[in-house]
């Protein structure tokens, strides 16, 4: 196990070196000068070129892509050129609120997808069966600001029985935080788990039509512990990659979200720093995704390993 | 070896009032598109204390679900009908609760299943498999954790408590279905229902897992219901044998009775169709013509009665009841001398056989195909595996040259290196005195249309959207042979040539059964007229009644056209029917390699002793007729 985790280390880190770069040269290439932004109207030539040293974007790209690397690695991603501060202070307050929405849509996610396509595999009369396929088809194709609104105006609106939009640290008060999180996670969580619940539905059928499953049968093993100890470990690898992929929309759902909920998370700190080219926020975000996906994979490729003792040997 | 024994055993012998396992009109029903498929219509049948009962039959005859349908296993689209399932004589299986199904499977009967790569759960170690199995009838843990290691002990597994925590993957075919076995005996049952369990093991393999059954069944006193197609096995392992047909019972009988002195036609037939290495050299095998009933509109009277060569009005019209005759033996056939009637009308055909056609001019003829020390490589990250080293052989004009071998000897990988899949590492491949070990553009276009190849399964190998005109006239169009009138006329001709009929290039490959899918690859390969044919499993899946056929179709293409073929099989008796030499390939090497009929009655090579040992006869063993 250890020997796999540390063949798989080196490529997670190729990755996000490449990807660093990617970003970088990517922002260098849209259109748009901060310089000339932040000297404000009509400035000289002079001022701006000022600016630009002063920000040490005359330097040599390669150079400094080098020099920001180098601070990144130590946690240092620069200062914001409009904001002002440190990146990682400005990004510091943001994430926190942003991990915390998106762990909480995880969560009901994995929750709601399991237990969804476990009923749907399991539930065999026709009603039952539309019920559930009706649920997950509403799930999938309402949008979130859609069935956010519409939450909004029966849980805090009608019934007030939920906070319409908002924050409270989970960490520092339990109960109220989780009156704050609810709805937007659960907003978040639904199409994602209406597609989990797919894989898991599928593949415990799979699973239960494979000749192991007849083996258990004819041994005597009660139907009930034959779906959870034999066909459900089957059934989760395939739920594995898709929940690795979903990560990323959940992540960017996220942005939309939090909109609709006023949540104070990364979503509208990115809007602000692309749209005036702040390129050290932007970069730091951007890198924070793709780390957040590379490190999703490694644990998804982990958790495979954990479940198939086969792919320990690949 | 030692094992508890907890419950009494009776004796074979002693005379219980009731069978442990008494089946009586039983009936099962599958749904399909077109309706209800009758799969099993009214078999009967007894199974007594420690008995073994072999039931017999080709695809489609029912001997599978008839197994399944014992202890309610079948699939979801099947069901059973009508009929019951007695289990000592008071728990009838067909209408018993779920919950009393779940305390007899596993419990009372045991279950065997065919592929022991697919019948494990990768998930899951041996040990927990061997825990999962006795925790479901409450043994409790401690005795679960000592037993497991226990049961592995027992069926031939080296440091049992060690391999307890290795999964299915870590270990070998035949060892998987040692561990089934373990399975199925965890926790003592009365009855094994053993499901083609040597079918997908390799010779020397089916001989061990055999032995294992039957000493495991004399230890345990296990009843043992064997379902298998193969007739040395029957032979080999079974008291009494139950000959299925059209999903009902045709006969039933002892071993040495059905396999010595056959009554129903059908069991004749099949009995004849089995390639037997001790028959005399050039015996032409004879298949059953015809192919079996269609159960969702089962025939109305014997279900043989289309592929029978005695069937009278009667058979047509009237379902022949079982007969028993002397000694309790019972045979469902309208003819009553069957055999002797039989009898007269095969030693006429057999006059009639060709024999297989002799060898011309091989002396002085160069080799088609000369193979000199060939070396195949596979790497990998990890590990090197030699899959072919210093392989030499020779192909001469109008010969066949059969290559045995059991999985993993390299068969496949000297047959993919010879049509220039895998090029080789080592070694010259001559091609009519051309060096072809790596082709050129012009040596592999003359090579593709020089040599053709058969493959193994007639499902996957033809393309379902295809037309059977399309797929033989595939190699045609893509080589640039003929013009579509041209091509047309030659696939007509090729199928017609094949058996077939020429209306069949408008069909597609659904609508045939395995054996004319077969036909149908035949003709493709036929198609650019190949000086080479390499038939690589041509005939394993499929049954022996048009497996004989097959084989017969292959001799006489080769001697009406001259062909040289490759023959590559597991099943020595058939390659010993087809080939003219025979090469013996074990670990990527060949070991022996002479002619087809020395070979086989005077083996020197040990493995190809071994071999040929581990191949059970399907002649009636007279000391077991007396027991």
């Amino acid at each position: 196990m250890t020997g796999y985790l540390l063949r798989r280390l080196p490529s997670a880190f190729g990755v996000l070196l490449l990807a660093s770069f990617a970003i970088f040269l990517v922002l260098r290439a849209v259109p748009g000068d901060p310089a000339e932004t932040l000297a404000g109207s009509d400035p000289s030539p002079a001022a701006v070129d000022a600016i630009r040293h002063d920000l040490g974007l005359d330097r040599p790209l390669l150079a400094q892509y080098a020099s920001w690397l180098g601070h990144a690695v130590r946690g240092d991603f620069g200062r914001s050129y409009l904001i002002g501060g440190s990146v990682s202070d400005l990004l510091g307050q943001r994430i926190g609120n942003t991990v915390e929405l998106t762990l909480g849509a995880l969560v009901f996610s994995v929750t709601l997808g399991l237990v969804l396509g476990v009923l749907g595999a399991t539930v065999k009369n026709r009603f039952g069966q539309t019920l559930l396929s009706a649920f997950n088809s509403v799930s999938l194709v309402v949008p979130g600001y859609v069935t956010g609104f519409v939450f909004v105006f029966l849980f805090a609106v009608t019934w007030q029985v939920l906070p319409a939009g908002g924050h409270e640290s989970i960490l520092a008060d339990p109960q109220i935080g989780f009156q704050y999180v609810l709805m937007p996670a659960l907003v978040l969580a639904l199409p994602v788990s209406a597609i989990l619940s797919r894989y898991v539905k599928d593949g415990i059928e799979q699973a239960l039509s494979e000749d192991y499953a007849r083996t258990a049968k004819s041994l005597g093993v009660p139907p009930r512990r034959l779906l959870w100890r034999h066909a459900l470990p089957n059934a989760l690898p395939p739920v594995l990659t898709a929940l690795g992929m979903q990560i990323g929309v959940l992540l960017g759902g996220a942005v939309v979200i939090e909109a609709v909920f006023a949540w104070p998370g990364l979503g509208t700190l990115a809007e602000q720093a692309v749209t005036r080219r702040d390129y050290p926020v932007v970069q730091a975000l951007l890198l924070f995704l793709v780390a957040v996906f590379v490190v999703v994979q490694l644990l998804t490729d982990i958790a495979y390993a954990l479940l198939d003792p086969r792919v320990r040997l690949g | 070896m030692t094992v508890s024994v907890e419950k009494p055993v009776a004796p074979a012998a002693a005379p219980t009032t009731t069978p442990l396992l008494s089946v009586r009109g039983l009936h099962v029903a599958f749904d399909s598109e077109r309706g209800p498929v009758h799969a099993v219509r009214g078999v009967d049948f007894d199974l007594a204390r420690g008995e073994t009962l072999a039931i017999v039959g080709e695809s489609g005859s029912g001997k599978s679900t008839t197994a399944l349908a014992l202890n309610r296993m079948l699939p979801a689209a099947g069901r059973i009908t009508a009929g019951s399932v007695l289990l000592d004589g008071a728990l009838d299986l067909v209408t018993a609760s779920e919950a009393e199904l779940r305390e007899v499977r596993g419990a009372r009967i045991g279950m065997v299943f065919q592929d022991p790569m697919t019948s494990l759960n990768p998930l899951l170690t041996v040990g927990r498999h061997l825990d999962e199995a006795m925790r479901a009838h409450g043994v409790d843990r401690r005795r679960r954790t000592a037993r497991a290691a226990e049961l592995l002990d027992l069926v031939g597994i080296a440091e049992p408590a060690k391999r307890l925590h290795d999964h299915p993957h870590q270990f070998s075919g035949g060892m998987r279905q040692r561990v089934m076995i373990a399975l199925a005996l965890a926790n003592e049952p009365d009855v094994l229902l053993a499901d083609e369990p040597t079918t997908a093991l390799d010779p020397t393999v089916q001989d061990q897992i055999l032995t294992l059954v039957e000493d495991l069944g004399r230890t345990l006193g296990t009843a043992t219901v064997l379902i298998t197609h193969n007739m040395g096995v029957v032979a080999r392992s079974a008291a009494r044998v139950l000959v299925l047909y059209g999903g009902r019972v045709v006969e039933q009988a002892s071993t040495a009775e059905a396999l010595g002195t056959p009554e129903h036609p059908y069991t004749i037939g099949l009995l004849r169709a089995v390639p037997r290495l001790d028959a005399p050299y050039g015996t032409r095998l004879e298949g059953i013509p015809g192919t079996p009933p269609d159960l969702a509109a089962p025939p109305v009277g014997c279900a043989f009665a289309d592929r029978c060569p005695l069937a009278g009005d009667r058979c047509r019209t009237e379902q022949p009841p079982l007969r028993t005759l002397p000694g309790g033996r019972t045979v469902a056939c309208w003819v009553e001398d069957a055999p002797a009637v039989l009898t007269a009308a095969g030693s006429r055909s057999a006059a009639a056989a060709k024999p297989k056609a002799p060898l011309a001019e091989v002396a002085d003829a160069a080799p088609v195909l000369a193979v000199s020390s060939l070396g195949k490589v596979f790497r990998s990250r990890r590990n090197r595996v030699v899959a072919l080293d210093d392989v030499s052989l020779e192909l001469f004009r109008g010969e066949t040259l059969g290559v045995v071998g059991e999985s993993g000897s390299g068969k496949s990988t000297l047959v993919r290196t010879l049509v220039g899949v895998h090029s080789a590492t080592s070694g010259r491949i001559l091609f009519e005195g051309r060096d072809i070990t790596r082709p050129g553009r012009a040596d592999q276009r003359a090579l593709r249309r020089s040599v053709q190849m058969v493959f193994q399964d007639p499902y996957a190998s033809l393309n379902p959207r295809l037309t059977v005109g399309a797929i033989v006239a595939d190699p045609l169009v893509s080589q640039g042979i003929g013009t579509p009138a041209e091509r047309r006329r030659r696939v007509g001709e090729l199928l017609e040539r094949v058996g077939l009929d020429a209306s069949a290039a408008d069909r597609l490959p659904r609508d045939f059964s395995g054996g004319q899918r077969q036909r149908i690859g035949i003709a493709r390969a036929l198609a650019p007229e190949p000086s080479v044919l390499i038939c690589d499993e041509p005939v394993s899946a499929l049954d022996v009644s048009v497996q004989a056929q097959v084989v017969n179709l292959l001799a006489d293409l080769q001697a009406e056209l001259g062909l040289s073929m490759v023959f590559i099989a597991h099943d020595l008796a058939v390659v010993r029917q087809v080939s003219h030499r025979i090469a013996v390939m074990r670990a990527g090497r060949v070991v022996e390699t002479g002619p087809a009929e020395e070979l086989c009655a005077h083996p020197r090579h040990p493995y190809t002793q071994a071999l040929l040992a581990a191949v059970p006869s399907p002649t009636p063993v007279s000391a077991r007729a007396a027991a």
